[in-house]
């Protein structure tokens, strides 16, 4: 009875999230946001994030074919996909929305050399290339109500002063990106993540709480027309942006420290462009700005190992 | 209060179901083959040669320098051999072969004193003639731990009852059964190192268990609940989570004036001291996918095969047969490897090959990781041909690797950054550049 048995070193156990589990927590937790885009936008949405998901599979898989290696579905494109298209104005063109997350997986993933290389968001890169290409299509929005066009909250907050009620921007009753706009939804979504441990809770806690605190500080001593915290914290894609976007690991510094500044970081550009630029919102670009900064955060010397400030010593009286 | 335990950790399921078997003994078998190098430090010496008779507990082994031990015969009968015979490492090193004659003729006992009269270092002497090693996995000879060098003083004994591992049952198993003997060896295990306290660390998972000892605790012997995680029973996590105290980076717990010992090792100590029996046999938790599981006291040196034979065969359902714990247990591929005084537990599984993909860098590995490395680095620097400075701080738990979603075997990437720094003696700063690694290397 000779018998063969496999030999590996230990451990011989793992824990049930792999990669694709991660990716599927992810999905999950944007289902009733996404659910809810569909009881806004109906069919747009539908088409959107059918586009955005074809192409962003599409894209991956001719790359990897392209560079001779093997498809592994592990749902990152599946994730870049959805994600892509909640960030993405309901009335945009299909065939812009195919550019963006083509341009987003191309240029933003696999010229890096594919999952766990890129510098940047795929996501979000894909759709600051549409903001350059197609300025006009990428601030046009829709009202939910009767699609004509209007204003974002944070647009017309910045343009015409108007601030609108925060129970409506909670709910996400108004105009903006596909999945982006219910708030609630989006951190119902984000506490599953934490729940789950599929997000760094440092992320997104510095981020908000960065947004609060800068919000606060000029609400209260340069003037209401800055905006309140609240209808800063809950309106635009902050909730997308801080729980999924600026969450993604791969963008992200591997270094504990280097992701606390990473969140206030993008906190802190998300209300320089609220209040400074050109535009109303600033989740994408801060978010951009500081997966460029990543490298440089990782930097950041790690805490101590268990034990290793005593070792020092230990040397020193020797 | 909430239980103390340590920072970081995973909570792999747990699979203890082998606690609910008592104790039982496996009759011996018809060979016992003991590997000379049975404990960590240097081989023993044989001391019989072929053909000559033995009885059960005589000593056929020598200790080979001061970190070695004595070996002893679990059976009676005549020894067969002195050959290469495969070892559960995977190699083949020099076993005495023993031809069981099933008289279980005892050797003569030496004369027993009481051991409030013993002085600490006849204790310890007591202790290296017995042949006893440190039983939680290591089997560092319990006799160098009991007599700490001079300067250095040892104020608390610390048992280890964690028992952190999955599936694992054979020390919970053993205090139900034998709380008093346990007090009692740890209370001479402590006179030995004149320690002042002793503390056993539990994990609340073994509520019977701790209430056996509950029940025997007093000022002097505490004992400690702690939070079911694993690596509980890691020596430095332990110590933290006790007595709040941190062993320093490459030190030693009596560094911090602490001596750790596994409840196994305080029970043979108990039994060597009280009863003259030295250590050939020891509780073994036969676990997953045995047809007759169990907590087993197995002869050291009893083969795979014969334990599987004697507990209803191998299933049909099993690749993967690990000796130890699924945490850091050592898989085997030959029924020929004996078990050791280090093995507590033979687990029967079927494992299936984990997916590779690439890393999130999610550091996951990091904040898990009881001796808060970034297990990542030891493969980015790897892939780099650097070595990752702080892993000397590693003690292969398997946490990090455990838990990585791209299922990278980060073990390995940490054993080679250490097996690079140990070569060169001087401590490197970090990622500086070193010998190249060779692919095929441990």
């Amino acid at each position: 009875m000779k018998r063969e048995f496999k030999i590996s070193l230990s451990p011989h156990d793992f824990s049930a999230t792999d990669v694709p589990a991660v990716m599927r927590n992810v999905v999950i937790a944007l289902a009733p946001a996404m659910a809810y885009s569909f009881y806004l936008w109906g069919k747009r949405a539908a088409f959107l994030y059918s586009v955005c998901v074809f192409f962003a599979y599409a894209s991956e898989y001719a790359f990897i074919k392209i560079r001779k290696k093997t498809f592994v579905n592990d749902g990152s494109a599946l994730v870049s996909g959805l994600l892509f298209a909640m960030t993405l104005p309901p009335s945009l063109p299909l065939s812009y929305a195919a550019y963006g997350i083509i341009f987003g997986m191309v240029f933003g993933k696999h010229f890096y050399g594919g999952l766990g290389q890129n510098i940047f968001n795929p996501a979000l890169l894909g759709r600051a290339f549409l903001m350059a290409a197609f300025p006009a299509a990428m601030t046009s929005w829709i009202s939910p109500l009767d699609a004509l066009t209007t204003a974002t909250p944070l647009s017309a907050w910045k343009f015409s002063g108007e601030i609108w009620e925060t129970g409506k921007i909670l709910m996400g009753n108004c105009p903006g990106s596909v999945g982006e706009t219910s708030a609630v939804l989006l951190l119902l979504g984000g506490a599953y993540l934490l729940i789950r441990k599929i997000i760094d809770y440092r992320v997104p806690l510095f981020y908000l709480a960065a947004v609060g605190f800068i919000s606060s500080l000029f609400y209260f001593f340069a003037g209401e027309s800055y905006g309140s915290p609240v209808f800063h914290l809950f309106s635009g894609g902050l909730m997308l942006g801080a729980f999924f976007m600026a969450t993604d690991p791969v963008t992200l510094p591997a270094n504990f420290r280097g992701r606390v500044i990473f969140g206030a970081g993008c906190g802190f550009f998300t209300m320089l462009l609220r209040y400074f630029s050109g535009f109303p919102e600033g989740v994408m670009f801060s978010v951009l700005i500081m997966n460029a900064l990543a490298p440089l955060l990782e930097k950041i010397p790690a805490k101590e190992s268990f034990g290793e400030n005593n070792s020092v010593k230990r040397e020193r009286n020797r | 209060m909430r239980p103390a335990t340590f920072a970081g950790g995973v909570h792999p399921a747990q699979h203890k179901d082998s606690s609910a078997f008592s104790i039982e003994r496996l009759p011996a078998a018809e060979k016992v083959y003991l590997h000379l190098s049975n404990s960590c430090g240097a081989p023993s010496k044989a001391v019989v040669k072929k053909g000559d008779a033995v009885l059960k507990g005589s000593i056929i082994a020598e200790p080979d320098g001061r970190i070695s031990a004595f070996i002893h015969s679990p059976v009676s009968g005549v020894v067969e051999d002195i050959k290469k015979w495969p070892h559960c490492s995977g190699k083949k090193l020099e076993a005495v072969i023993i031809q069981n004659d099933f008289k279980d003729e005892p050797a003569p006992a030496g004369n027993i004193k009481d051991p409030s009269l013993l002085a600490p270092s006849q204790i310890s002497e007591i202790v290296r003639n017995s042949g006893i090693v440190g039983l939680g996995g290591a089997a560092f000879p319990a006799d160098v731990k009991l007599s700490p060098p001079p300067g250095k003083k040892v104020t608390t004994l610390i048992v280890n009852a964690c028992e952190c591992e999955p599936f694992l049952t054979a020390d919970e198993s053993l205090i139900r059964e034998k709380a008093a003997d346990i007090i009692e060896g740890a209370k001479i295990a402590a006179r030995a190192l004149s320690a002042k306290q002793i503390i056993i660390g539990i994990e609340d998972n073994k509520p019977d268990a701790a209430q056996e000892l509950l029940n025997r605790s007093s000022e002097r012997i505490k004992v400690k609940l702690l939070k079911t995680k694993y690596p509980q029973g890691g020596e430095k996590q332990l110590i933290y989570a006790v007595s709040g105290k941190k062993v320093p980076m490459c030190g030693l717990p009596l560094d911090v004036g602490v001596a750790v010992m596994n409840v196994g090792t305080v029970f043979a100590v108990y039994e060597a001291v009280v009863k003259g029996k030295p250590l050939y046999e020891r509780v073994v938790t036969l676990g997953a996918y045995f047809r007759k599981p169990g907590n087993v006291i197995i002869p050291a040196g009893t083969r795979l095969e014969d334990i599987i034979n004697f507990r209803g065969g191998l299933p049909d359902n099993v690749n993967k047969i690990i000796f130890g714990g699924p945490m850091m247990g050592q898989a085997v591929c030959d029924m020929d490897v004996p078990v050791s005084k280090a093995t507590s537990g033979i687990l029967l599984l079927w494992g299936e090959e984990r997916k590779e993909y690439e890393c999130l860098r999610c550091l996951r590995c990091a904040s898990v990781c009881p001796m808060g490395l970034m297990p990542r680095e030891s493969f980015a620097l790897y892939k780099a041909g650097k070595a990752y400075d702080k892993a000397m701080n590693c003690m292969e738990c398997g946490a990090c690797a455990y838990v990585c979603p791209s299922g990278i075997p980060l073990i390995q990437y940490l054993k080679l950054s250490k097996k690079n720094l140990s070569m060169s003696n001087v401590r490197l700063p970090a990622g500086r550049d070193l010998t190249p690694l060779s692919k095929n290397g441990s």
